[in-house]
Protein backbone atom coordinates (compact mmCIF):
# COMPACT_ATOMS: atom_id res chain seq x y z
CA UNK A 1 0.00 0.00 0.00
CA UNK A 2 1.49 3.35 -1.16
CA UNK A 3 1.68 5.48 1.88
CA UNK A 4 0.75 9.37 1.13
CA UNK A 5 2.88 11.99 1.02
CA UNK A 6 3.33 14.17 4.41
CA UNK A 7 1.00 16.84 4.02
CA UNK A 8 2.84 20.55 5.26
CA UNK A 9 -0.06 23.36 5.84
CA UNK A 10 1.66 26.15 5.51
CA UNK A 11 1.16 29.89 4.43
CA UNK A 12 3.98 31.93 1.47
CA UNK A 13 4.97 34.62 3.81
CA UNK A 14 5.05 32.57 7.17
CA UNK A 15 8.68 32.72 8.56
CA UNK A 16 7.48 29.64 11.18
CA UNK A 17 6.59 27.67 7.56
CA UNK A 18 9.60 28.48 5.79
CA UNK A 19 11.57 27.13 8.38
CA UNK A 20 9.98 23.30 8.32
CA UNK A 21 10.46 23.76 4.29
CA UNK A 22 13.64 24.04 4.51
CA UNK A 23 14.18 21.19 7.12
CA UNK A 24 12.11 19.23 4.53
CA UNK A 25 14.17 20.21 1.93
CA UNK A 26 17.31 19.50 3.70
CA UNK A 27 16.27 16.05 4.62
CA UNK A 28 14.81 15.39 1.18
CA UNK A 29 11.11 14.81 2.51
CA UNK A 30 8.79 14.76 -1.28
CA UNK A 31 5.85 16.21 0.61
CA UNK A 32 2.18 18.36 -0.70
CA UNK A 33 2.19 22.29 -0.02
CA UNK A 34 -1.44 23.00 1.37
CA UNK A 35 -1.55 26.42 1.55
CA UNK A 36 -3.99 27.89 4.11
CA UNK A 37 -5.49 31.44 3.56
CA UNK A 38 -5.82 33.69 6.48
CA UNK A 39 -8.45 32.98 8.85
CA UNK A 40 -10.23 29.67 7.10
CA UNK A 41 -12.38 28.24 9.27
CA UNK A 42 -11.16 24.51 8.78
CA UNK A 43 -7.64 25.02 9.21
CA UNK A 44 -8.59 24.73 13.42
CA UNK A 45 -9.13 20.93 13.33
CA UNK A 46 -6.08 20.71 12.04
CA UNK A 47 -4.19 23.01 14.47
CA UNK A 48 -6.50 24.25 17.35
CA UNK A 49 -4.10 27.39 17.91
CA UNK A 50 -4.54 28.16 14.10
CA UNK A 51 -1.07 28.94 13.42
CA UNK A 52 0.73 27.50 10.50
CA UNK A 53 2.60 25.52 9.92
CA UNK A 54 1.15 22.21 10.64
CA UNK A 55 2.32 18.86 9.60
CA UNK A 56 -0.01 15.77 8.85
CA UNK A 57 2.27 12.38 8.20
CA UNK A 58 0.04 9.39 7.58
CA UNK A 59 -2.91 9.56 10.77
CA UNK A 60 -0.65 11.95 12.21
CA UNK A 61 -1.01 15.52 13.10
CA UNK A 62 1.87 17.92 14.53
CA UNK A 63 2.35 21.35 15.08
CA UNK A 64 5.13 24.17 15.61
CA UNK A 65 7.84 24.72 13.64
CA UNK A 66 10.05 23.66 16.29
CA UNK A 67 8.41 20.02 17.48
CA UNK A 68 7.93 19.10 13.87
CA UNK A 69 11.40 19.88 12.89
CA UNK A 70 12.33 17.60 15.99
CA UNK A 71 9.42 14.80 14.63
CA UNK A 72 11.78 15.26 11.02
CA UNK A 73 14.73 14.93 13.21
CA UNK A 74 13.39 11.32 14.29
CA UNK A 75 11.99 10.26 11.15
CA UNK A 76 14.26 11.02 8.80
CA UNK A 77 17.76 10.28 9.24
CA UNK A 78 19.28 12.21 6.35
CA UNK A 79 21.20 15.40 7.46
CA UNK A 80 20.77 15.35 11.09
CA UNK A 81 20.16 19.15 12.00
CA UNK A 82 21.65 18.22 15.55
CA UNK A 83 25.14 17.66 16.57
CA UNK A 84 25.82 14.92 19.02
CA UNK A 85 27.95 16.92 21.17
CA UNK A 86 25.64 18.39 23.98
CA UNK A 87 27.71 22.44 23.93
CA UNK A 88 26.80 22.52 20.01
CA UNK A 89 23.29 20.62 20.20
CA UNK A 90 22.42 23.11 23.11
CA UNK A 91 23.93 26.05 21.16
CA UNK A 92 21.37 25.34 18.27
CA UNK A 93 18.21 24.70 20.33
CA UNK A 94 19.36 27.83 22.52
CA UNK A 95 19.69 30.04 18.95
CA UNK A 96 16.39 27.96 18.01
CA UNK A 97 14.52 29.49 20.56
CA UNK A 98 15.75 33.00 20.71
CA UNK A 99 14.09 33.06 16.92
CA UNK A 100 10.93 31.19 18.20
CA UNK A 101 10.00 32.47 21.65
CA UNK A 102 12.06 35.76 22.02
CA UNK A 103 11.04 37.27 18.47
CA UNK A 104 8.87 35.96 16.23
CA UNK A 105 6.76 35.90 18.37
CA UNK A 106 6.45 39.65 19.38
CA UNK A 107 6.60 40.18 15.55
CA UNK A 108 3.48 38.42 14.95
CA UNK A 109 1.87 40.45 17.84
CA UNK A 110 2.58 43.40 15.98
CA UNK A 111 1.73 42.47 12.44
CA UNK A 112 -1.45 40.70 13.79
CA UNK A 113 -2.17 44.58 15.96
CA UNK A 114 -1.50 46.82 12.71
CA UNK A 115 -3.96 44.28 10.75
CA UNK A 116 -6.41 44.34 13.23
CA UNK A 117 -5.78 48.03 13.53
CA UNK A 118 -5.16 47.89 17.45
CA UNK A 119 -1.75 48.96 16.64
CA UNK A 120 -1.03 52.21 14.45
CA UNK A 121 1.76 51.42 11.90
CA UNK A 122 4.69 53.38 13.98
CA UNK A 123 3.95 51.33 17.34
CA UNK A 124 4.21 48.44 15.44
CA UNK A 125 7.17 48.47 13.62
CA UNK A 126 9.01 49.92 16.48
CA UNK A 127 8.02 46.69 18.46
CA UNK A 128 9.06 44.36 15.38
CA UNK A 129 12.23 46.24 15.78
CA UNK A 130 12.62 46.40 18.86
CA UNK A 131 12.37 42.67 19.14
CA UNK A 132 14.49 41.79 15.76
CA UNK A 133 17.23 43.90 17.72
CA UNK A 134 17.63 42.59 20.54
CA UNK A 135 17.45 39.00 19.25
CA UNK A 136 19.99 39.35 16.59
CA UNK A 137 22.64 41.49 18.94
CA UNK A 138 22.56 38.27 21.34
CA UNK A 139 23.07 35.99 18.89
CA UNK A 140 25.91 37.92 17.41
CA UNK A 141 26.91 37.84 20.58
CA UNK A 142 26.43 34.26 21.21
CA UNK A 143 28.55 33.32 18.20
CA UNK A 144 31.30 35.78 18.89
CA UNK A 145 34.35 34.91 16.80
CA UNK A 146 32.62 32.39 14.98
CA UNK A 147 34.38 31.69 11.43
CA UNK A 148 32.65 28.64 10.61
CA UNK A 149 30.70 28.52 7.16
CA UNK A 150 27.55 28.34 9.41
CA UNK A 151 26.25 29.33 12.63
CA UNK A 152 27.55 26.70 14.57
CA UNK A 153 30.27 24.57 12.31
CA UNK A 154 30.66 24.04 8.86
CA UNK A 155 27.37 22.03 7.96
CA UNK A 156 23.93 23.37 8.45
CA UNK A 157 22.39 22.85 11.01
CA UNK A 158 19.10 23.85 13.42
CA UNK A 159 20.11 27.02 14.00
CA UNK A 160 20.51 27.94 10.72
CA UNK A 161 16.96 26.47 9.91
CA UNK A 162 15.55 29.14 12.31
CA UNK A 163 17.68 31.80 11.31
CA UNK A 164 17.71 31.98 7.91
CA UNK A 165 13.77 32.72 8.16
CA UNK A 166 14.00 35.20 10.64
CA UNK A 167 16.42 37.20 8.77
CA UNK A 168 14.98 37.03 5.48
CA UNK A 169 11.50 38.64 6.85
CA UNK A 170 13.58 41.43 8.58
CA UNK A 171 15.51 42.13 5.33
CA UNK A 172 12.33 42.21 3.01
CA UNK A 173 9.52 42.76 5.15
CA UNK A 174 10.82 44.89 8.52
CA UNK A 175 13.49 47.65 6.78
CA UNK A 176 16.18 45.48 9.13
CA UNK A 177 19.55 47.09 8.83
CA UNK A 178 21.51 43.64 8.45
CA UNK A 179 25.40 45.52 8.52
CA UNK A 180 24.13 45.82 12.06
CA UNK A 181 24.90 42.11 12.26
CA UNK A 182 27.84 41.52 10.34
CA UNK A 183 27.46 37.30 11.57
CA UNK A 184 24.03 37.29 10.53
CA UNK A 185 24.36 39.10 7.40
CA UNK A 186 27.54 36.56 6.51
CA UNK A 187 25.58 33.63 7.23
CA UNK A 188 22.75 34.79 5.24
CA UNK A 189 24.53 35.30 1.92
CA UNK A 190 25.74 31.65 2.32
CA UNK A 191 22.38 30.31 2.98
CA UNK A 192 20.81 31.72 -0.60
CA UNK A 193 23.33 29.89 -2.31
CA UNK A 194 21.69 26.46 -0.58
CA UNK A 195 18.96 25.23 -3.19
CA UNK A 196 17.20 23.90 0.08
CA UNK A 197 17.17 27.25 1.33
CA UNK A 198 16.77 28.85 -2.34
CA UNK A 199 13.38 26.97 -3.10
CA UNK A 200 11.63 27.15 0.37
CA UNK A 201 11.67 31.23 0.03
CA UNK A 202 8.23 32.68 0.65
CA UNK A 203 8.58 34.21 -2.99
CA UNK A 204 8.50 31.09 -4.66
CA UNK A 205 5.52 29.20 -2.75
CA UNK A 206 2.33 28.34 -4.49
CA UNK A 207 0.51 30.59 -2.71
CA UNK A 208 2.88 33.57 -3.35
CA UNK A 209 0.89 36.37 -5.06
CA UNK A 210 2.53 36.80 -9.00
CA UNK A 211 4.84 39.45 -8.69
CA UNK A 212 3.82 43.01 -10.29
CA UNK B 1 38.09 15.03 41.73
CA UNK B 2 34.45 16.36 42.54
CA UNK B 3 32.47 18.06 40.00
CA UNK B 4 30.96 21.22 40.95
CA UNK B 5 27.26 21.23 40.87
CA UNK B 6 25.34 22.67 37.99
CA UNK B 7 24.14 26.59 38.35
CA UNK B 8 20.88 27.78 38.13
CA UNK B 9 20.38 31.10 37.35
CA UNK B 10 16.70 32.63 38.26
CA UNK B 11 14.16 34.33 40.17
CA UNK B 12 11.65 33.01 42.15
CA UNK B 13 8.63 34.23 40.25
CA UNK B 14 9.71 33.22 36.70
CA UNK B 15 7.52 31.09 34.80
CA UNK B 16 10.14 30.19 32.54
CA UNK B 17 12.91 29.35 35.71
CA UNK B 18 9.94 27.44 37.26
CA UNK B 19 9.99 24.98 34.65
CA UNK B 20 13.47 24.00 34.85
CA UNK B 21 13.31 23.48 38.38
CA UNK B 22 10.73 21.39 38.10
CA UNK B 23 12.84 19.44 35.51
CA UNK B 24 16.27 19.50 37.55
CA UNK B 25 13.68 18.18 41.13
CA UNK B 26 12.35 15.36 38.77
CA UNK B 27 15.67 14.16 37.46
CA UNK B 28 17.70 14.72 41.14
CA UNK B 29 19.99 16.87 39.81
CA UNK B 30 21.27 19.06 43.00
CA UNK B 31 21.87 22.02 41.77
CA UNK B 32 22.33 25.91 43.14
CA UNK B 33 20.23 28.47 43.27
CA UNK B 34 21.40 32.00 42.40
CA UNK B 35 18.78 34.71 42.55
CA UNK B 36 19.45 37.01 39.17
CA UNK B 37 17.52 40.23 38.00
CA UNK B 38 18.11 40.74 34.57
CA UNK B 39 17.51 44.48 34.20
CA UNK B 40 19.46 45.65 37.52
CA UNK B 41 22.60 42.89 37.39
CA UNK B 42 25.13 43.85 34.41
CA UNK B 43 27.18 41.31 34.72
CA UNK B 44 24.48 38.97 33.90
CA UNK B 45 24.99 39.71 30.19
CA UNK B 46 27.56 37.81 30.08
CA UNK B 47 26.08 34.59 31.15
CA UNK B 48 22.85 35.18 28.70
CA UNK B 49 23.17 37.96 26.14
CA UNK B 50 19.35 38.44 25.80
CA UNK B 51 19.44 38.72 29.59
CA UNK B 52 16.88 36.46 30.21
CA UNK B 53 16.19 34.29 33.02
CA UNK B 54 16.92 30.92 33.59
CA UNK B 55 20.84 30.03 32.32
CA UNK B 56 22.23 26.92 33.28
CA UNK B 57 26.05 26.71 33.75
CA UNK B 58 26.85 22.93 33.95
CA UNK B 59 30.96 22.92 33.88
CA UNK B 60 31.85 24.26 30.93
CA UNK B 61 28.14 24.53 29.21
CA UNK B 62 26.41 27.87 29.27
CA UNK B 63 23.00 27.53 28.73
CA UNK B 64 20.00 29.94 28.22
CA UNK B 65 16.34 29.58 27.48
CA UNK B 66 14.18 26.80 29.54
CA UNK B 67 13.85 24.46 26.40
CA UNK B 68 16.84 24.29 25.32
CA UNK B 69 18.05 23.71 29.10
CA UNK B 70 15.60 20.80 29.54
CA UNK B 71 16.76 18.93 26.40
CA UNK B 72 20.50 19.49 27.30
CA UNK B 73 19.31 17.98 31.11
CA UNK B 74 17.47 15.03 29.10
CA UNK B 75 20.54 14.20 27.69
CA UNK B 76 22.80 14.64 30.23
CA UNK B 77 20.63 12.79 33.25
CA UNK B 78 19.01 10.33 32.24
CA UNK B 79 16.39 9.98 35.24
CA UNK B 80 12.93 10.62 34.70
CA UNK B 81 12.52 11.13 31.28
CA UNK B 82 10.84 13.30 29.73
CA UNK B 83 10.14 13.08 26.40
CA UNK B 84 8.67 9.75 25.61
CA UNK B 85 10.46 7.00 22.55
CA UNK B 86 6.98 7.07 20.82
CA UNK B 87 7.31 10.13 18.17
CA UNK B 88 3.42 11.07 17.95
CA UNK B 89 3.57 11.39 21.62
CA UNK B 90 7.05 13.05 21.87
CA UNK B 91 5.71 15.60 19.23
CA UNK B 92 2.77 15.85 20.94
CA UNK B 93 5.08 17.15 24.46
CA UNK B 94 7.08 19.41 22.45
CA UNK B 95 4.24 20.88 20.82
CA UNK B 96 2.31 21.83 23.80
CA UNK B 97 5.58 23.11 25.50
CA UNK B 98 5.87 25.16 22.24
CA UNK B 99 2.58 26.58 22.67
CA UNK B 100 3.46 27.68 26.34
CA UNK B 101 6.89 28.89 25.70
CA UNK B 102 6.20 30.35 22.06
CA UNK B 103 2.61 31.64 22.09
CA UNK B 104 1.58 31.62 25.23
CA UNK B 105 4.60 33.09 28.05
CA UNK B 106 6.30 35.63 24.93
CA UNK B 107 3.18 37.47 25.15
CA UNK B 108 2.57 37.62 29.58
CA UNK B 109 6.17 38.57 29.09
CA UNK B 110 5.63 41.95 26.91
CA UNK B 111 2.78 43.12 28.67
CA UNK B 112 4.20 42.49 32.38
CA UNK B 113 7.65 45.03 30.69
CA UNK B 114 4.94 47.15 29.33
CA UNK B 115 3.22 47.76 32.67
CA UNK B 116 6.32 47.42 34.55
CA UNK B 117 7.48 50.25 32.11
CA UNK B 118 4.74 52.64 31.79
CA UNK B 119 4.38 51.76 28.20
CA UNK B 120 0.40 50.57 29.06
CA UNK B 121 -2.12 50.79 31.95
CA UNK B 122 -2.56 47.94 33.94
CA UNK B 123 -6.07 47.11 32.38
CA UNK B 124 -4.25 46.68 28.71
CA UNK B 125 -1.46 44.49 30.32
CA UNK B 126 -4.21 42.57 31.76
CA UNK B 127 -5.70 41.96 28.65
CA UNK B 128 -3.10 41.07 26.75
CA UNK B 129 -2.03 38.66 29.17
CA UNK B 130 -5.58 36.80 29.74
CA UNK B 131 -5.65 37.18 26.13
CA UNK B 132 -3.34 34.70 25.24
CA UNK B 133 -3.32 32.83 28.03
CA UNK B 134 -6.67 31.79 26.52
CA UNK B 135 -6.28 31.70 23.14
CA UNK B 136 -2.99 28.80 23.91
CA UNK B 137 -5.35 26.67 27.00
CA UNK B 138 -8.35 26.68 24.60
CA UNK B 139 -6.55 25.37 21.73
CA UNK B 140 -4.47 22.42 24.75
CA UNK B 141 -7.59 21.48 25.82
CA UNK B 142 -8.68 20.88 22.06
CA UNK B 143 -5.40 19.06 21.60
CA UNK B 144 -5.72 16.66 24.48
CA UNK B 145 -9.57 16.43 24.16
CA UNK B 146 -10.54 12.85 25.95
CA UNK B 147 -7.10 12.79 27.82
CA UNK B 148 -8.19 10.36 30.64
CA UNK B 149 -4.56 9.61 31.83
CA UNK B 150 -3.13 10.83 34.49
CA UNK B 151 -0.72 13.54 33.36
CA UNK B 152 -1.05 15.11 30.34
CA UNK B 153 0.33 12.48 27.65
CA UNK B 154 -0.01 9.38 29.93
CA UNK B 155 0.51 8.12 33.68
CA UNK B 156 4.52 9.42 33.92
CA UNK B 157 4.64 13.13 34.05
CA UNK B 158 6.28 14.25 30.79
CA UNK B 159 8.18 17.51 29.27
CA UNK B 160 4.22 18.66 28.54
CA UNK B 161 3.46 18.34 32.21
CA UNK B 162 6.79 20.69 33.03
CA UNK B 163 5.95 23.50 31.15
CA UNK B 164 1.97 23.59 31.61
CA UNK B 165 2.35 23.84 35.20
CA UNK B 166 4.41 27.04 35.63
CA UNK B 167 1.74 28.43 33.16
CA UNK B 168 -0.97 27.60 35.05
CA UNK B 169 0.42 28.61 38.31
CA UNK B 170 1.29 32.08 36.82
CA UNK B 171 -2.50 32.24 35.45
CA UNK B 172 -4.14 31.38 38.95
CA UNK B 173 -1.64 33.43 40.94
CA UNK B 174 -1.11 36.12 38.91
CA UNK B 175 -3.17 37.29 36.03
CA UNK B 176 -6.61 35.91 37.84
CA UNK B 177 -7.42 33.13 35.32
CA UNK B 178 -10.47 31.14 36.17
CA UNK B 179 -9.32 27.33 35.31
CA UNK B 180 -12.86 25.99 35.83
CA UNK B 181 -12.66 27.20 31.55
CA UNK B 182 -10.31 24.74 31.09
CA UNK B 183 -10.89 21.79 33.12
CA UNK B 184 -8.09 19.41 32.08
CA UNK B 185 -5.81 21.65 32.83
CA UNK B 186 -7.52 22.53 36.33
CA UNK B 187 -7.13 18.52 36.67
CA UNK B 188 -3.53 18.29 35.73
CA UNK B 189 -2.94 21.51 37.96
CA UNK B 190 -4.59 19.23 40.89
CA UNK B 191 -2.76 16.48 40.13
CA UNK B 192 1.13 17.92 39.78
CA UNK B 193 0.83 19.77 42.88
CA UNK B 194 0.70 16.13 44.81
CA UNK B 195 3.95 15.34 43.37
CA UNK B 196 7.03 16.61 45.71
CA UNK B 197 9.38 18.06 42.63
CA UNK B 198 6.92 20.35 41.20
CA UNK B 199 6.08 21.62 45.11
CA UNK B 200 9.18 22.35 45.81
CA UNK B 201 10.02 24.17 42.36
CA UNK B 202 7.08 26.73 42.89
CA UNK B 203 7.78 30.20 43.41
CA UNK B 204 6.79 30.82 46.96
CA UNK B 205 9.04 28.28 48.18
CA UNK B 206 12.53 29.82 46.40
CA UNK B 207 14.83 30.91 48.23
CA UNK B 208 14.47 34.50 46.85
CA UNK B 209 10.61 34.51 47.54
CA UNK B 210 9.13 37.09 49.33
CA UNK B 211 8.38 36.50 52.80
CA UNK B 212 4.83 37.06 53.24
Amino acid sequence: MAVGKPILYSAWISSCSFRVRIALNLKGVDYEYRAVAWNDPDYEKINPIKFVPALVDGDFVVSDSLAIILYLEDKYSQHPLLPQDLKKKAINLQIANIVCSSIQPLQCYAVIGLLDGRLGSDDSFQIVHTYIDKGFRAIEKLLEGCDSKYATGDEIQLADVFLAPQIHAGVTRFQIDMSNYPLLERFYKAYMEIPAFEVAVPEKQPDAPSPV
Amino acid sequence: MATAKPILYNAWISSCSHRVRIALNLKGVDYEYRSVNPLTDPDYEKINPIKYIPALVDGDIVISDSLAISLYLEDKYPAHPLLPKDLKRKALNLQIANIVCSSIQPLQGYAVIGLHKGNMSSDQSLQIVQHYIDKGFRAIEKLLDGCESKYATGDDVQLSDVFLEPQIHAGINRFQIDMSKYPILARLHDAYMEIPAFQAALPKNQPDAPSS
